[in-house]
C-alpha cells in the first residue's frame, strides 16, 4: 500500500503539468525551493547560528507543515476519504502510505531542507546521524500531524454549521497572526526577540528538535547527544500518538462519507422578501433578484462565507494599526470606521468567480451582464457600508467623536461605491473558476491552482481598488484636523464614489456582455 | 423541493437479527435514516433477488440515494439492517466493499490521473497484481470506447466519459453486486447504450445490478425487477411485469407516489 500511495502521489504531481494550474504550481515550487535554499545557505554559511533560531525554526516547521496544506486546497487527492471510502482497505493500512506520500513534493522538500542541513553542522559522524534522525522524526511528526489536521477538518467541513465554526476559528487565527505581525512591525524586531522566542519554542514539538541541534552544534559531547536522542524519542512517541488519533479519525471518515442530506444550495436563487428588506429590494428594480440571491448565498455557499471571513481578516489586519487610537479614545478614530466599506470594496474583485454554475442560471435569466455585475457589486457595497455604519456608531459612542461620524459615513459610502465598482470591472478580467459543488471539502476538490489564480486577481483587484479609493483616503487625512475637509467629504465622497460606480459598472457590463458566450461555455 | 415525510416513528436501533431467508443479493430490513429533522429513509424494507437487474425509482428526495449509500457502507443507518451478498453491511463494511462495485451519483474520482492510470490504481487499491490491473484496464477502455482518451486526465472528460470510467472502476474487480446511483443522468444516448450493454453482460454473467434512476423508459426496458420508493419507504416492489401489470412504469410510478393524471395546468402559460 505504501508503494501504491507513493507512485500515486508522484503521478498526481506529474499530471499537474497537464492542467491549467501547471504555471501556478511551477511558480510556487520555484519560490518555495528558492526561499528554502536561501535560508539553508544562510544558516550553513553562518559562523554561529543565532541562539534560539533553530528551536523557533523547528516549531514553525511543524506549524507550517500541519496547517500549510489547508491553504492549498485540492492539491492532494491522496488524502481524500470520499475517494478512498469505496475500497475495502482499513485505515491502518492506508495511513503509512498516506503519511509517506505527504513527504513527496516541492513543498515538503522546501520545508524540511533547512532542518536536515542543520544536522550536518553538528560535528562528527555520530552527531550527524543523531541530528538527521532527530530531523527525520520531526518531519515524520509534521506529516502525520498534517494528515490528522486535514482529516479532522475535512470531516468538520462536511456540515454547514461545523464549516462556519471552522471558518470563524480560521478567521480569528489569521486575524491573530495579523495583529501579531503588526505588533512586531510597530515595536521593532531584534535578535534578542529570536532568543526570547527560542526559549519558548524549545519546549514545543519541533522546537525541542531545533534545541537539540543547536546544543549539538555548540557542544557535541555525550550529554548533548543524549538530549538529542531523548528529543527524537519524544518526537517519535508523539508521532505515534498523533498517528493513533489520525487512524481513528480516518476510520470514522471512511465509514461516514456523507453526513449531510440533500443540499438546498442553488435550488432557490430568488427570494420573496417582506418587511424592510422587501421594501429595499423592490426599489432596486432589476438588481433586486441578483442582490437577493447574493444575500442568500452569503449565508449558504461555502465560498461566500470564505469571502466574508476574508474581509474580516483583511479588516483586522488593516485596522490593527488604528487599534491604539481607538483604545486611547481618540475622537478622530471614528474616521477609521470607513475601513470595513473599503475592505468590502477591495475584496470584491472577482464577482463572477465565486458561485460557479449558479452564475450560468443568472446569465440565462437576466437581461444583461451589467445587471448581474451591478447587483453583485451592490451586495458588496451594502455589506461594507452596513459594517462601517456599525463601527462608526460604536467608535462614536466609545470615543464621543460624533462630529466625525457624518464624514466617516460619507467616506464609507464613497469607498464602498468606488471599491465595488472597481471590483465589477476587474471581475471581467478574471477567469471564471468553477468550485466543486458536490463536495465543499476544499481538501478534496477543486482544480489545482484555482486558489492561486483567484488570489492573484483578488490581490491585484484589491490594489486597484485601493488606488481608486485614494482621493477619499487623502480627504480623510485632512478631515482629522480640518473642518472644511469634513464638509468636503460629506458632499463629495458619495458623489465621487457613485459616479465611479456607474461608469465602471457600465464599462464592466459591456465587457462582460462581449464575454458572455465564453462565460456560458466555461460554466456549461 | 424535496419530499419530506410529515411524521415518523422513532427508528429502532441497528440490530443484527441474522441473515435473511431466501436467495437475496441485497436484503434491507426496516431501514431508518434522518438528517436533523428530515427523515430520508423511513422503515424501508426491500429484497433484491440474486442475478437480477433491479431498478429503484422514486421522486427527488424519496430516499433512493440515501438507501444506496447505506447499502454500500458509505453512510451509517439510524436503524434497521442491510445484508449484501450474504453479509451484514454494517457488521463488516470492508468485507462487503470487497465484493460490491459502486458508481455514486457524485462521481468521486482521482481527477488528476489519466483514465488508464485511474483504472490501474483502483485495481491496485483492491489488491490486484499490476499486470492484472493493466490488462483489465486496457480491456475496459476498449469496451467502453475510451481508448483514445486513455492518456487524458479524468478532469478533462465529458459527463458521459466520466460515467463510463467510473463504471469501469466499479466493475474492474468483477463485483457480485453492482450499485449505481443515477448512472444515466446527463449522459448522451450513445453512452447510455454502451453503459447498458456492459451492465447487461454483467447480469448475464451472474452478477446483480441495483440502480436508481428517474428515466422510466430505461428502467422498464432494462430491469426485470423494480421498486418504487416514496417518502423513505417502498410503495411497490416485485418483477417489473408484475408491478406494471400491462401499464407503463411511468403511470405505475405516478399512481404509487400519488400524482396520477392530476397534473395541474398553468393558466398563465
Amino acid at each position: 500500500m505504501i508503494a501504491i500511495f507513493v507512485t500515486l502521489r508522484l503521478r498526481l504531481l506529474r499530471n499537474v503539468f497537464k492542467t491549467d494550474g501547471a504555471l501556478a504550481f511551477v511558480l510556487f515550487s520555484i519560490l518555495a525551493l528558492l526561499f528554502s535554499s536561501m535560508v539553508t545557505i544562510g544558516l550553513v554559511g553562518a559562523d554561529r547560528v543565532q541562539p534560539g533560531l533553530l528551536p523557533l525554526m523547528g516549531a514553525l516547521l511543524l506549524i507550517a507543515w500541519s496547517f500549510g496544506p489547508l491553504l492549498f486546497g485540492g492539491s492532494d487527492e491522496t488524502i481524500d476519504t470520499t475517494r478512498l471510502a469505496l475500497f475495502p482497505v482499513p485505515a491502518r493500512q492506508l495511513a503509512p502510505g498516506m503519511a509517506l506520500a505527504n513527504l513527496i513534493g516541492p513543498g515538503p522538500i522546501a520545508v524540511g531542507l533547512p532542518l536536515f542541513a542543520m544536522a550536518f553542522k553538528t560535528g562528527g559522524p555520530l552527531q550527524i546521524l543523531v541530528g538527521l534522525t532527530a530531523a527525520f522524526s520531526t518531519v515524520l511528526l509534521a506529516s502525520v500531524l498534517s494528515r490528522w489536521v486535514q482529516t479532522v477538518i475535512g470531516n468538520l467541513l462536511r456540515k454547514r454549521n461545523r464549516r462556519d465554526m471552522v471558518m470563524l476559528f480560521a478567521g480569528l487565527f489569521a486575524g491573530g497572526i495579523g495583529i501579531l505581525s503588526q505588533v512586531i512591525l510597530f515595536t521593532g524586531f531584534s535578535t534578542e526577540r529570536i532568543t526570547q522566542g527560542g526559549r519558548v519554542a524549545r519546549w514545543l514539538p519541533g522546537g525541542w528538535t531545533g534545541w537539540a541541534l543547536e546544543a549539538m552544534q555548540r557542544n557535541g559531547d555525550g550529554s548533548t547527544l543524549i538530549v538529542a536522542m531523548g528529543a527524537t524519542a519524544l518526537t517519535l512517541l508523539l508521532a505515534a500518538a498523533v498517528a493513533w488519533f489520525w487512524i481513528a479519525a480516518l476510520e470514522r471518515a471512511l465509514s461516514e462519507v456523507t453526513e449531510g442530506g440533500v443540499d438546498s444550495i442553488g435550488r432557490t436563487h430568488f427570494m420573496d422578501s417582506t418587511g424592510v428588506a422587501g421594501m429595499v429590494l423592490h426599489r432596486l428594480g432589476p438588481y433586486a433578484p441578483v442582490l437577493a440571491k447574493e444575500i442568500r448565498y452569503l449565508r449558504r455557499h461555502p465560498r461566500y462565507r470564505v469571502q466574508v471571513v476574508s474581509q474580516f481578516i483583511v479588516l483586522i489586519i488593516g485596522g490593527a494599526p488604528f487599534l491604539l487610537a481607538i483604545l486611547d479614545r481618540n475622537p478622530t478614530s471614528v474616521l477609521f470606521g470607513c475601513i470595513p466599506a473599503l475592505t468590502a470594496g477591495i475584496t470584491s474583485s472577482n464577482l463572477l468567480g465565486a458561485d460557479g454554475r449558479a452564475l450560468w442560471g443568472e446569465v440565462l435569466a437576466i437581461d444583461t451582464m451589467k445587471t448581474i455585475l451591478r447587483g453583485r457589486a451592490i451586495a458588496f457595497f451594502l455589506l461594507g457600508v452596513g459594517a462601517s455604519t456599525i463601527v462608526i456608531l460604536g467608535t462614536s459612542i466609545w470615543t464621543g467623536g460624533w462630529r466625525f461620524a457624518p464624514a466617516a459615513l460619507a467616506a464609507s459610502i464613497g469607498m464602498g461605491f468606488a471599491g465595488s465598482g472597481t471590483g465589477a470591472f476587474t471581475s471581467t478580467l478574471a477567469p471564471v473558476l468553477l468550485p466543486d459543488e458536490t463536495n465543499p471539502n476544499p481538501f478534496a476538490s477543486g482544480d489545482m491552482g484555482q486558489g492561486c489564480v483567484s488570489g492573484i486577481f483578488t490581490f491585484g483587484g484589491a490594489f486597484v481598488g485601493l488606488l481608486t479609493a485614494g482621493p477619499i483616503l487623502l480627504g480623510l487625512a485632512y478631515a482629522r484636523t480640518e473642518l472644511w475637509a469634513q464638509i468636503l467629504m460629506v458632499v463629495a465622497a458619495p458623489i465621487y464614489g457613485f459616479i465611479f460606480f456607474v461608469v465602471t459598472t457600465e464599462r464592466a457590463g459591456r465587457r462582460a456582455d462581449q464575454k458572455t458566450p465564453d462565460l456560458v461555455a466555461a460554466l456549461t | 423541493m424535496t419530499d419530506q415525510p410529515a411524521t415518523t416513528t422513532p427508528p429502532p436501533p441497528v440490530v443484527h437479527s441474522g441473515p435473511p431467508e431466501g436467495d437475496a443479493a441485497v436484503s434491507i430490513r426496516n431501514l431508518y435514516k434522518s438528517f436533523g429533522q428530515k427523515v430520508a429513509v423511513n422503515g424501508l424494507t426491500l429484497s433484491v433477488p440474486r442475478g437480477t437487474f433491479f431498478g429503484l425509482v422514486g421522486p427527488n428526495g424519496a430516499g433512493k440515494s440515501t438507501t444506496l449509500k447505506i447499502s454500500t457502507g458509505l453512510l451509517r443507518p439510524d436503524g434497521g439492517d442491510v445484508w449484501v451478498a450474504g453479509m451484514d453491511v454494517w457488521a463488516d463494511p470492508r468485507a462487503v466493499k470487497a465484493t460490491i462495485g459502486v458508481v455514486p451519483e457524485d462521481l468521486r474520482l482521482f481527477e488528476r490521473l489519466t483514465g488508464q492510470e485511474l483504472l490501474e490504481y483502483v485495481g491496485l487499491l483492491r489488491g490486484f497484481e499490476r499486470d492484472v490491473c493493466r490488462h483489465r484496464a486496457n480491456e475496459l477502455l476498449e469496451v467502453m470506447d475510451l481508448e483514445d482518451a486513455a492518456g487524458r486526465l479524468v478532469l478533462d472528460y465529458s459527463t458521459g466519459m466520466r460515467k463510463k470510467i467510473a463504471l469501469g472502476a466499479a466493475i474492474l474487480h468483477r463485483p457480485s453486486v453492482l450499485f449505481l446511483d443515477e448512472p444515466f443522468e446527463s449522459v448522451d444516448p450513445l453512452s447510455v447504450r454502451a453503459l447498458r450493454e456492459i451492465l447487461t453482460q454483467l447480469v448475464n454473467n451472474g452478477a446483480t445490478v441495483v440502480f436508481s434512476s428517474h428515466v422510466m423508459e430505461v428502467v422498464e426496458r432494462l430491469c426485470d425487477h423494480v421498486a418504487v420508493v416514496h417518502a423513505g419507504s417502498v410503495v411497490a416492489s416485485g418483477p417489473t411485469a408484475q408491478v406494471c401489470n400491462g401499464r407503463r412504469l411511468e403511470d405505475v410510478f405516478a399512481d404509487a407516489v400519488g400524482h396520477a393524471h392530476t397534473a395541474r395546468t398553468l393558466d398563465w402559460l
